[in-house]
Parts: structure tokens; sequence; C-alpha cells
């Protein structure tokens, strides 16, 4: 065969194969584009919110907007501004600002205070500023682009041999949340990791005192500040507490102190799929009765 | 600008849309390559695209004076020299050195603080530095012994230099040969348009399919990122960096083969699967060619090669080594992986080992493969504690977890498909029968269309080109 017809052979075979897997393989469990149009979206969006809501990934996976508005009579213009590992830099801080709406009724900063976001390492917010840093060409493709390129979402090989080695299910909204949970949940599996990062890192003052700082200034300048330590298993909650430095009578004290609203919530009225986020429903539940909390302070 | 982006595709597929409207004349020619090929660096950071074109110039000037004040050559070379490698080891070996500097005056009890010291710009590596520097110096040194005229175009130069597919991670073209390759309005036939797609997709394949699926495995057991542990651990993911750096590295320059060929260029095999030489010498002739060549050239025999005497050529082949792990990164573990290399090399060349047994090829495939795996460990890892210590695991016999690889497995099918296409190219090459076979159903089309669906719908995490950092 001359090099012509190669060519123009190896141009529909390819074309064949690709409309075949399209047609027989289901769709790829997490859509990486997906996932890139949802954190480009989140951070670059232009939009502006009534709430705003910090954290880490127990915040992005634990917190819904949609849910919180869903039993109220007024629904706010919210945005999930959680990070994996995100911890409360000024910068942060400053980012989370810049999407609220300070024209609106009522402003409110939702944070999800856990341990490790106290920590000099989630300082750094390193997830944060991959996104933050991306150049405008990837912004744009992020933004504009996902839409085609999602089509060419890559596959796990592992997947597609076994699926039932897959446990993890997520979907992404557009308000900034990730609902999860797994298929057989397994509420102890973080605890080895969590062992380990707090073997590395610890709480650090001289940072909280730097947030601690910043969180009067939002809350002097009329911006409602709501925190709360997102709920978990007792047996995390327990690690946390006496491995991290944690002492969250001291955080709600100072807290407190400096204006900012703490909501209390039972463990035990959650479920954690894999001892330290929480599954989709009490992410939801959870989601819910803050949404009544904020309404109750904006009435 | 990653060759497996889309920024690179719309380069791309714009570059080939106007190439043929600008190579029919050497100066639209020059000036179209010149030009999209700093736009392609600047893309990465325009800031350092001063650093190529001062790199460029002083070259293009010393060519030039070279020949034209021949009493004074060996000053101009000198200045050539210095500027290149002046600027390389700023850019590249400030720190490297500063600390060093500052070592030895601590173990006479003075301390210093010379790190905090260099300028931020200067903690940036420029992409493609050492491969750019090397392909300049190359020029003036050419000229220097007479083997090359230098060119009076500063385009024809700087479409040399600069050429957008080797410019960040090689090959190392030699101006000896791609000068004159640029007079020329190169206009390629089916067939050269065949084998250039062959090599783009072979070269994307082994990077986003072999390399980057392999990746996550990789970075997460040297950053210690996992909990597994054990000597079957740490050779799994031994042998899977072996074939990540090679995929990796190889899918580079295939990609880059295949982009100039495309244009109507050739670009010498710079990988010749290395993971098949029957022993370490052999082994260099096979792997990074361009820059083993490089180094053959203008270092090793300039020193005295192998032949003046058994005490010249330790020497040689010592310093060309070490250099060579230098030029890599400017750390101790690069000199350490360079040092494996030379033991083993020196074992080889004493002993003759590998010609006085009388074993099948594959023996010898499999200690060359081992040797070079244990020596990657250096190149990886962090530090040398780390690397120690995964060494010392590979030999104690501590035992593993082996969830590791239902852990990893989607990792791990991407390391045995790598094996397989290795031992594919063993058999290819070691049985004629099946070269037949392979060319009389075409099965080249099969090859290149199953890669294409692997590399849409199989491809691993986007990442940098590891060599890039070099």
């Amino acid at each position: 065969m001359g090099a012509k017809n190669k060519i123009i052979a190896s141009i529909m075979i390819s074309l064949i194969l690709i409309v075949v897997l399209k047609l027989t393989f289901p769709k790829p469990i997490t859509n990486i584009e997906e996932l890139n149009e949802f954190w480009i979206t989140k951070t670059h969006g232009k939009g502006k919110y009534d709430i705003v809501v910090c954290g880490d990934s127990r915040i992005y996976r634990g917190f819904s907007i949609e849910a919180l508005n869903e039993d109220l009579p007024l629904k706010y213009r919210g945005i999930n501004l959680g990070y994996s590992s995100g911890g409360f830099s000024e910068e942060y801080l400053d980012f989370a600002l810049s999407k609220l709406d300070t024209n609106s009724f009522c402003p409110v900063l939702v944070l999800g205070i856990t341990p490790h976001s106290l920590t000099a390492e989630a300082f750094k917010n390193n997830a944060y500023h991959s996104y933050k840093s991306l150049g405008s060409f990837k912004i744009y493709k992020g933004s504009y682009l996902s839409f085609a390129l999602k089509h060419f979402a890559p596959y796990k090989l592992q997947e597609l041999i076994d699926d039932s080695k897959v446990n993890y299910m997520q979907e992404c909204h557009s308000d900034g949340w990730i609902a999860s949970s797994y298929l057989i949940s397994d509420s102890t599996e973080a605890l080895t990791s969590y062992k380990k990062t707090f073997s590395k890192y610890q709480i650090d003052n001289k940072e909280v005192d730097v947030f601690l700082s910043k969180i009067k200034d939002i809350t002097s300048n009329g911006i409602t500040v709501v925190a709360f330590r997102p709920p978990n298993t007792s047996v995390m909650r327990h690690l946390e507490d006496s491995i991290s430095g944690f002492d969250e009578r001291l955080v709600k004290q100072n807290l407190l102190g400096n204006s900012v609203i703490w909501l209390d919530f039972e463990d035990a009225d959650f479920e954690s799929y894999d001892g330290s986020h929480l599954h989709y429903k009490s992410a939801k539940k959870l989601s819910g009765m803050i949404g009544e909390k904020i309404h109750g302070l904006c009435r | 600008m990653l060759f497996n982006s889309i920024e690179f595709l719309i380069f791309a597929l714009s570059f080939f849309l106007l190439w043929p409207v600008f190579r029919k004349n050497n100066t639209s020619r020059w000036a179209f390559l010149t030009i999209t090929s700093l736009f392609f660096y600047g893309w990465w950071d325009w800031r350092f695209l001063f650093l190529i074109l001062f790199s460029g110039l002083i070259d293009f000037i010393s060519g030039i004076l070279l020949v034209n004040k021949p009493s004074r050559k060996r000053i101009i070379l000198a200045v050539s020299i210095i500027a290149n490698l002046g600027s390389l080891s700023i850019f590249k070996y400030s720190v490297f050195f500063a600390n060093i500097v500052q070592d030895t005056f601590l173990l006479f009890g003075i301390a210093i603080d010379l790190v905090s010291k260099i300028p931020q710009f200067a903690l940036i590596l420029p992409v493609g530095i050492s491969f750019y520097t090397f392909q300049s110096l190359s020029y003036t040194i050419d000229i220097y012994r007479g083997r090359l005229k230098p060119t009076k175009n500063i385009l024809h130069f700087f479409s040399y230099l600069a050429m957008f597919p080797q410019l960040v991670a090689g090959p190392i073209v030699r101006a000896n040969d791609f000068l004159q390759q640029l007079k020329n309005a190169n206009i390629p036939n089916a067939l050269q348009k065949w084998n250039a797609i062959k090599m783009i997709c072979f070269g994307l394949f082994q990077k986003v399919v072999i390399a980057d699926n392999l990746s996550l495995f990789i970075d997460s057991a040297y950053e210690d990122k996992t909990s597994f542990n054990g000597t079957i651990y740490w050779w799994v993911v031994s042998i899977a960096f072996s074939f990540q750096i090679y995929a990796d590295f190889s899918g580079y320059s295939l990609i880059a083969r295949g982009l100039a060929k495309y244009m109507g260029f050739h670009f010498k095999m710079n990988f010749n699967h290395p993971y098949l030489s029957i022993s370490l010498r052999q082994f260099w002739t096979r792997w990074h060619i361009s820059l083993s060549t490089w180094f053959r050239d203008y270092v090793y025999i300039p020193i005295g090669g192998s032949y003046k005497g058994i005490f010249r050529a330790v020497l040689a082949l010592t310093i060309t080594l070490l250099l060579s792990g230098l030029w890599h990164g400017a750390n101790y573990t690069f000199m350490i992986w360079a040092g494996i290399h030379l033991i083993f090399l020196l074992i080889e060349k004493a002993t003759k080992w590998n010609k006085r047994l009388s074993l099948p090829p594959l023996f010898f495939i499999t200690i060359i493969f081992l040797q070079v795996t244990i020596a990657w460990v250096y190149f990886r890892a962090q530090n040398i504690d780390q690397a120690n210590k995964i060494v010392t695991l590979l030999f104690s016999f501590e035992p593993s977890n082996l969830d590791f690889f239902n852990f990893y497995l989607n990792n791990i099918l991407f390391l045995i498909l790598a094996i397989i296409i290795e031992c594919w190219v063993y058999l290819k090459r070691t049985k004629r029968s099946i070269i037949k076979i392979y060319n009389k159903y075409n099965l080249d089309i099969i090859a290149v269309s199953i890669s294409v669906l692997l590399i849409l719908f199989f491809r691993g995490e986007g990442q940098q080109f590891i060599y890039f950092q070099f």
C-alpha cells in the first residue's frame, strides 16, 4: 500500500475506533475535563455572591449552596470556595472577599474550620494557587473549550477491566460543591493519612493570629462571618484533637471575641464515607441547617 | 507550550498551514522559523527570550570573527565558551556552587551566606537552557576547528539554534548537518509524511499514555505520599521509573523528529531502544544519542579518548560522565548517578564479562537493565539519603504489602504495556518473520490508529516533560 493511502487508511480506522469506543464504553467515572472546568470556573468566575463558603476538601465536598437554599423562602446567591488542603491565609480570605457582593442585603462569609486548615502547610494553599496562577489560555480552555474536551476525557484502564474496584462516586456542581460518596463506606480509611499528616504539620499559632486579625477586620467592615467545625466521626475528632495541636475551645473563643457567629454540630447526626469527608446526603443536611441559621441572621 | 497540549495543537496546525507559503525562499523560511520558534519559546516565559538571543548573538558574531580574525581565534572561542557556560552557570548552578563554597568555608569554621544573596531571577531555570547552550557551543567550536563555515545570515543561524521542535529538550542538532538542510526548501513526499505522522503518534503515545500514566505511582512513592514500602514495592517503582523516563524523553525526541520530518528536515535518531542493550557501552550509544555524541566529540576525544593509554581513557571517561551528570542537574544525586555508570562501565571494560560469558542475549539485557535501573534511583530521588534508603531496600528483602498492585493497578497496567512493547521490538529485531508479517499486513496502520485512540482516551494526567528541567 502506498504511503498516501496509508495516511488515509489510518485516519479512517482511527475515526471508526473512536466512534466504536464512544458508542460502547460507559462515560468515564471521573471526567477530568469536567473537573478542570469546575475548578477554573470556581477560581476565575466573575460572579458576586451573598454567601461565600471557605475551607478545605471537607468544605468543597461537604457544603452545597443548592441544599442551603432548598427549604428557604428566600434564595441566596452563593459559592463554595473550598480547595484541597486549603488554609485561611490572608490572600485566600481576600480572594473570598472579592467574590462577596458587599452591596448584598446580607453578605455572609462562612468558614469551615478544620485542624488541618490552620496548619502552615494549609496556609500555603497550593491547590488554590495552582488554579489561581493558571495562564490566560488555560483559563480560556477550562472556561470555553471544555464543552468539546469533555467528550475526550480519558478513561482509567482499571475501571474498564474491573469496575467492581471503583468505589468513589463524585459529581461536580456549579455552586462549587462536589457531591461525594463511596459505594462501600469506610469510616476509618482517612485516619492513617491524617496521623501521617499531623506528624509532619501542626497548628501554626503565628498564622492563626494573622487569621484572627483578618477576621476582626472583616467583621468590623459589617460582613457577617459564620464559622463551624465540619462534623466528622468521633474517632477522627479525637485523633485531630490529640495530635494536631488544635484547641477548638480556644479557636471558638477567639472567633466569638471577634464578632464571629460560631455554630456547633453533633457528629452523630452526620455520616462520613471515609472518616474525613461527609457523605453527600449529610453534606446536604449540614448545608440546610446552616442555611436556616443564616436566614435567621439575615431576616 | 507542551507538545501534549491544546495550545501546541493550535500552534502546530497554524504553523503547518503557513509553512508551504514561507518555505519557498531562504529568507522567508528562516524568518518564519525564527519568529514562530521564538513565539513558541516565549509562550513559556517571554522574559527568557533575551537569554537565547544573547547566547545566539554571541555565537553568531563569534562564528564570523573566528574566520575573519584567525590570529585571535583562541580569544574569540574563549569569549564564546565563557559567555555560554557563564549564563548556564548563573541560571543552573549558582545555588549549587554557592552551597559548595558555603560548606567549604564551614569546614574551617567560617559561616557565610551566599545562597540568599543570589538574585531572584537567577533562581528560575529557563526551559531547555542546557540544550540550546550546547547546540550554540558546538557551532563555534566546529568553526574554530575548521570543520564548519559560519553563516553570515542571522536568520539562518537563529532558525538553526531556535527551531521549535528541538529547542527545549533536544535532540541536540549539529550546525554542520542542519545549517545545510536549512538552505534547501525540502518538500516532504508522501512516504516522509507518513513516517512523520508515525513518529508523532508513537512519540505522543510514549509520552501521554506510558510516561504520564506511570507518573502518579512513581511520584507518590518518591514524594512519600504513600504508606507502601518494602523490597518488591521499590523494585516495581524503580522499574516503572526506568520506563517513565525513557518513554517521556524518547517520546519527546520522536515528536520533535516527526515535526521536523513533516517540515522536510531530518533529525538523527536520539533513542534506539536502549533497554535492549547487551552492554553498558552499547546502552550509551542508544540513550540520548545526540548528547552522548556531543560529549564524545567535544569532551571525551579532546581529552584523549581511548587512544592514549589506559590512564587517559579512564580519565576521559570519568570527566565525560561526571560532566554529563552535572549537565543533568545541579545536585549531587546526578553526580552519583553518573558515578554508578562510571563504575559499571569500568568493570565492564576491565573484565569484559559480557563478552566472556556465553549466555543468551536476554541475560545480558536483563543485567544491563538492572544496572541502569539502580542508577536511575539516584537520578529520581530527592536527595542522597532517600536514594541510599531505596537502594538498601532493593537488596534487603524487606517484606512488601502487595496491596499496592491493587491500589496502583491502573498505573501498573501501563508498565506491563511498556514492557510488552519493548519485548515486541526485541522480537521484531531478532525474528525476521515478524517483520515480514508486519510489513505484509500493513500493521503500522493499525499501530498508528490504536495509538491515536489511546492518546485520546487513555492518556495520563498531563505532565511536563521530565527533560524540560535540564
